[in-house]
């Protein structure tokens, strides 16, 4: 046969395959394995852009030099060279006075005359800023703002809203800074580069950097931070990698290049989980339809074995009949692909859409590889889980034309798990770029299935031995013998089932108990204010006002500011493995207590006992601890303005961010930091009836710096809520994909059902007879996949609460009942949806074709 | 014609046809076939393949419906009952042996034969089993009782399905070419033992077969020759 019949032959089949609806299980499963991988692999390089994105936008720039001199022209000139734009920010604090200071131009309405004096964050622009983010302003002070691009024009000022309220100012007055006196224009609602050390904000006046010199603010010796803010126009060329590897070496020891700070690597870090689980989903997706291919394929080549052997009597090649068949998977592969690659591609805009909001602008678009490994998904999915199966169909011998019964040998089963494992391992890999977490999810998910199948088959066994036969009505028994039968199918079967309610109850259950808890950590009065900066002799008289407001205050905490700079004599700087972490390119809140804070726990180690006081001993926060390789009885140096001081690791500490409490990485004893400069911190609870009380408040210590917690509180509930729906739209494909497997479990046990079904009612049985007995058997099978779920999922929350959350786990009782009748009840539903046919067809038709 | 049919015809055929469609034409297979068969008496239906004798068979025994005519078994008019009135009739008073024998594999020998004894609702589970083990003796299976048909000969196989048949002692036993998957020394045991049990029981017998042996056994014979009877 020439290569072209064969080709025209193929096709032939195949398109009388599909309208018979023999091939419906592999074009299903293909096209979800295809869609599935479509919406992991786009959506995730979309997302790393975008974190890109997030990221440049958090620094206003692509990269940020800071320096706390003037920068040096050469940098402003390399850059140009290599195409770079580029923009300055000077900082610096400034006391800022309002008032009628300048002739006689004041604002409309303003009925105070005195003088009203703040400490201000300064923050002078240049043209051009920023060169990524936004500042969103308005010109009230209640309303939404808008979102701009650029700064104040000379002679403006634009003020953070907590400096009208300490100024007691409004849009349209005037403040004076330095020499020069300036319009306030606008209200800064946000600041996206805002970033900076959390802990000493002071409020923000943005300004246009032309007024700087004027007003004389900048002198010589003044603590002012420059910065340099570059972009490159195309966020794929490689100018920016050139202009940081000529950087590198000029930088001198009062400038560095800026990464992103601690609280943005927590968004990141929060995206990068929810990116983990998105591939989890999808490997799973694909996994099950993989499985689905393998049945299908199973049945398919079984049902061909027949068509094989004749076409090998006819004088066909092993070779031929063998290119026959694979043509016809090519043609699948290549149909199924462009669907799924619509299809997933629509998905992950569905998604995107989910996750509006954490990004300001769109996100950009996917790279060109995250298309091609969706493309090889189908592939690879029927090399492994097909192939094995259709390659028997080349084995067939053309004696089996006479002797039906004789069967092509079969491959080693070793084989036909070891390849479709690699297939799913490759996919893994591809998808999630993270080798542990493809060799967990597949080499374990294998150990565990086998370990499953074991036990449900062993269940089933124990089931056979006590459950009284004879005494149950003939119906029932027929439906409980096929079960118990061929226990391998069955406990496939019931663990495919099973699997798919377990992951779904998991997920669920991880992402409200985790959003409840998070909102019960949170009492109503948890403190959504954080105080700071206060002076030791401010402390008595801020308390005595927190009570007379009437606001819960929690304890107060020392704070001095200090970096770390050696670990165990050798200077961090020098450690390539950690000096680029953000907790080293800054002044660390250093504190000291008696007691272990509310909120912290003790991992390692003991806590400062009184005997030990004069010890020099710190407890390190356990995470930081992980990500610096300190370890216990490490000696940490530190350095608090210019003096630098030892201490000893005599714990670690894990400590829950989430409380809304002042927290610190590093907490000494109290013979460490004592004898040092610190201001003091705390926090409190200020109710909803009672926020008109905080203007007095702020007035009355205008050098204590607020902040509102309740933002940030928002922000990471969204967050969650977001990410949670993400991960459920995902869900639905794997829900689909275990649906599949279920459909090609049974789809390959129709055969014999359907002659049973005809045997049945030849011998008297009736329909409805028929229909009780199958209903009852896959409402069994539901019940024990509802079980095994229900069971499977406390297990694993279980042990997920307990060792990754920290939780408490209640077993949720309800669910051992309302599960297995739910699952009980679709996969009646479904098995009886899929064996229809066993009570459509006359008995004499199906008995002939027997 | 009343609604009851007098009790000596056990089988009547009124003027029976049987068209299929096949594609956008219909196809006759039986055309105006009429007949009468007695209680005990045994026949066969030949003729050459294709000529419509399972199509024939499957319509005496209400396993196919004809689409114009009549047809009374036991008395039933067949033609005006449904699927399921039609298996409540089988389930009571008719048997069957098939060439490929039709034994469910899932069950052993003991429960194919004890399946359908219970089924016909005269007996519990535990006389069903007894009745059971009794007639596979009869057929010389008391060892093969806990084997599955996949474990038995083809010749076993079709003594199993016999037993069946005959367990609930049935007023017709119809046969679909019930040696056709045999060699000849097993086709002619099958044979014997169902003219025996049939003599034995009374049962009347109509059977569908290319074997000019099996044919001469009985007592008359239909020869179908492009859908009538010739």
């Amino acid at each position: 046969m020439r290569f072209s019949k064969l080709i025209h032959l193929s096709r032939v089949l195949l398109w009388r395959e599909v309208r018979s609806g023999q091939m419906n299980i592999i074009i299903l499963a293909l096209l979800l394995a295809v869609t599935s991988a479509t919406v992991i692999s786009v959506f995730s390089s979309r997302l790393d852009a975008g974190m890109l994105d997030k990221s440049t936008e958090l620094l206003g720039a692509d990269l940020r030099v800071r320096s706390n001199a003037a920068i040096p022209p050469s940098f402003y000139q390399q850059a140009k060279l290599l195409g770079l734009k580029t923009t300055t920010t000077l900082e610096f604090p400034s006391v800022v006075v309002a008032g009628n200071m300048g002739a006689g131009n004041m604002g409309a309405g303003n009925e105070y005359a005195g003088d009203e004096m703040a400490l201000a964050a300064i923050k002078a622009v240049d043209k051009g800023y920023p060169l990524k983010g936004s500042v969103t302003i308005s010109n009230t002070l209640s309303s939404e703002g808008n979102v701009v691009h650029a700064g104040p024009k000379p002679g403006e000022i634009w003020l953070e809203s907590r400096l009208f309220a300490l100024l007691n100012t409004k849009i349209g007055d005037q403040v004076e800074v330095g020499r020069k006196t300036f319009h306030i224009t606008a209200v800064i609602l946000k600041e996206s580069d805002r970033g900076g050390n959390f802990y000493s904000l002071s409020p923000r006046l943005m300004m246009n950097l032309n007024d700087v010199e004027a007003a004389g603010l900048v002198q010589v010796g003044s603590r002012v931070t420059w910065r340099l803010l570059a972009s490159q126009a195309n966020a794929n060329d490689h100018t920016l990698d050139d202009y940081k590897a000529w950087l590198v070496p000029q930088i001198e020891s009062f400038q560095n290049i800026e990464s992103l700070s601690d609280n943005n690597l927590a968004m990141s870090g929060a995206l990068k989980k929810a990116r983990s689980y998105l591939s989890l989903a999808a490997i799973l997706a694909i996994l099950l339809s993989g499985i689905a291919i393998a049945m299908a394929a199973r049945d398919y080549a079984q049902h061909h074995f027949d068509t094989s052997a004749l076409l090998r009597t006819l004088g066909a090649s092993r070779a031929q009949v063998l290119t026959l068949f694979i043509l016809q998977l090519i043609y699948l592969a290549v149909v199924t692909s462009m669907a799924g690659l619509l299809l997933g591609t629509g998905i992950q805009e569905l998604l995107v859409e989910v996750l509006r909001g954490l990004f300001s602008n769109n996100l950009p678009p996917a790279e060109y590889s995250a298309w091609v490994i969706a493309a090889a998904t189908a592939p690879f999915t029927l090399i492994g889980f097909a192939l094995p199966h259709l390659l028997r169909l080349g084995r067939v011998s053309p004696l089996r034309i006479l002797r039906r019964e004789l069967e092509p040998m079969s491959w080693n089963i070793g084989a036909v798990y070891g390849l479709a494992m690699a297939a799913i391992f490759a996919l893994s890999f591809w998808f999630t770029d993270n080798l542990l977490m493809s060799a967990i999810v597949v080499f374990g998910g294998f150990v565990v299935l086998i370990i499953l199948l074991f036990l449900v088959q062993l269940l089933l066994r124990i089931g056979d031995k006590i459950v009284p036969t004879h005494r149950i009505n003939l119906v029932f028994r027929f439906a409980w013998q096929h079960i118990i039968r061929d226990t391998r199918s069955t406990s496939t079967q019931i663990l495919a089932f099973s699997i798919i309610l377990m992951v779904m109850m998991v997920i669920n259950n991880v992402r409200t108990d985790l959003l409840a808890d998070w909102q019960k950590s949170l009492p109503d009065d948890a403190p959504n204010y954080f105080a700071m900066n206060i002076q030791h002799y401010e402390i008595e008289p801020y308390q005595k006002a927190l009570d007379t407001a009437g606001f819960g205050r929690k304890p107060l905490f020392p704070m001095v500011l200090g970096r770390l700079t050696k670990i165990n004599q050798q200077r961090v700087q020098d450690n390539e493995s950690i000096n680029q972490d953000p907790a080293l390119q800054r002044d660390l809140a250093l504190t000291w207590d008696k007691t272990l804070p509310e909120g912290n726990k003790l991992i390692e180690g003991k806590w400062f006992t009184s005997d030990s006081g004069d010890n020099k001993q710190v407890s390190v926060e356990a995470r930081l601890a992980s990500r610096l390789g300190i370890e216990m009885n490490d000696s940490l140096t530190f350095e608090v303005a210019s003096e630098s001081f030892e201490a000893s690791v005599t714990s670690l500490r894990y400590v829950d961010w989430a409380t809304l409490n002042p927290n610190f990485y590093m907490i000494f004893s109290a013979d460490v930091l004592q004898h040092l400069p610190a201001s003091y911190l705390t926090s409190f609870h200020i109710p909803k009836d009672k926020q008109d009380q905080l203007t007095p408040l702020i007035r009355s210590f205008p050098t204590i710096t607020l902040l509102d917690m309740s933002m940030v509180f928002k922000q990471i509930q969204g967050l969650l809520a977001q990410v949670a729906s993400a991960v459920q739209y995902l869900l639905i494909l794997v829900l689909l994909a275990g649906l599949v497997v279920l459909m090609a479990t049974l789809h390959s046990s129709l055969d014999e059902r359907i002659q049973q079904g005809a045997v049945l009612r030849t011998l008297g049985a009736s329909k409805a007879q028929l229909r009780a007995s199958q209903w009852s058997e896959f409402a069994l099978l539901g019940f024990i996949a509802g079980l095994i779920a229900v069971a499977g999922t406390d297990a694993i929350c279980f042990f997920l609460y307990n060792k990754l959350f920290e939780l408490d786990y209640h077993i949720k009782w309800p669910l051992w009942v309302g599960l297995p009748l739910a699952s009980s009840t679709l996969i009646m539903l479904f098995g009886a949806f899929t064996t229809r046919k066993v009570t459509q067809r006359s008995p004499i038709t199906v008995l002939r074709e027997i | 014609m009343s609604e009851t049919l007098q009790t000596d015809v056990l089988l009547k055929l009124n003027n029976v046809s049987k068209t299929v469609a096949s594609g956008s034409e219909s196809l006759t297979i039986l055309q105006g076939l009429s007949l009468e068969i007695k209680p005990s008496e045994t026949t066969a239906i030949v003729g050459a393949s294709g000529c419509g004798k399972s199509t024939l068979l499957g319509i005496m025994a209400g396993l196919d419906e004809c689409s114009s005519g009549e047809v009374w078994l036991q008395g039933q008019p067949l033609h005006q009952l449904d699927e399921d009135q039609r298996a409540a009739l089988r389930a009571k008073g008719v048997g069957f042996v098939f060439q490929n024998f039709q034994l469910l594999l899932g069950l052993t020998a003991l429960e194919n034969v004890s399946l359908p004894i219970e089924m016909s609702g005269k007996y519990n589970f535990k006389e069903s089993q007894a009745l059971a083990k009794n007639w596979l003796e009869k057929v010389g299976l008391n060892h093969r009782l806990t084997h599955y048909p996949r474990q038995l000969s083809g010749g076993e196989q079709q003594r199993v399905a016999i037993a069946r048949a005959f367990a609930c002692e049935p007023k017709v036993l119809f046969a679909d070419e019930p040696t056709g998957n045999l060699d000849s020394d097993t086709g002619h045991q099958i044979i014997e033992l169902l003219f025996e049990l049939n003599q034995h029981l009374q049962t009347t017998l109509i059977l569908v077969t290319h074997d000019d042996y099996l044919a001469q056994r009985c007592q008359s014979t239909l020869r179908i020759e492009a859908g009538k009877i010739s």
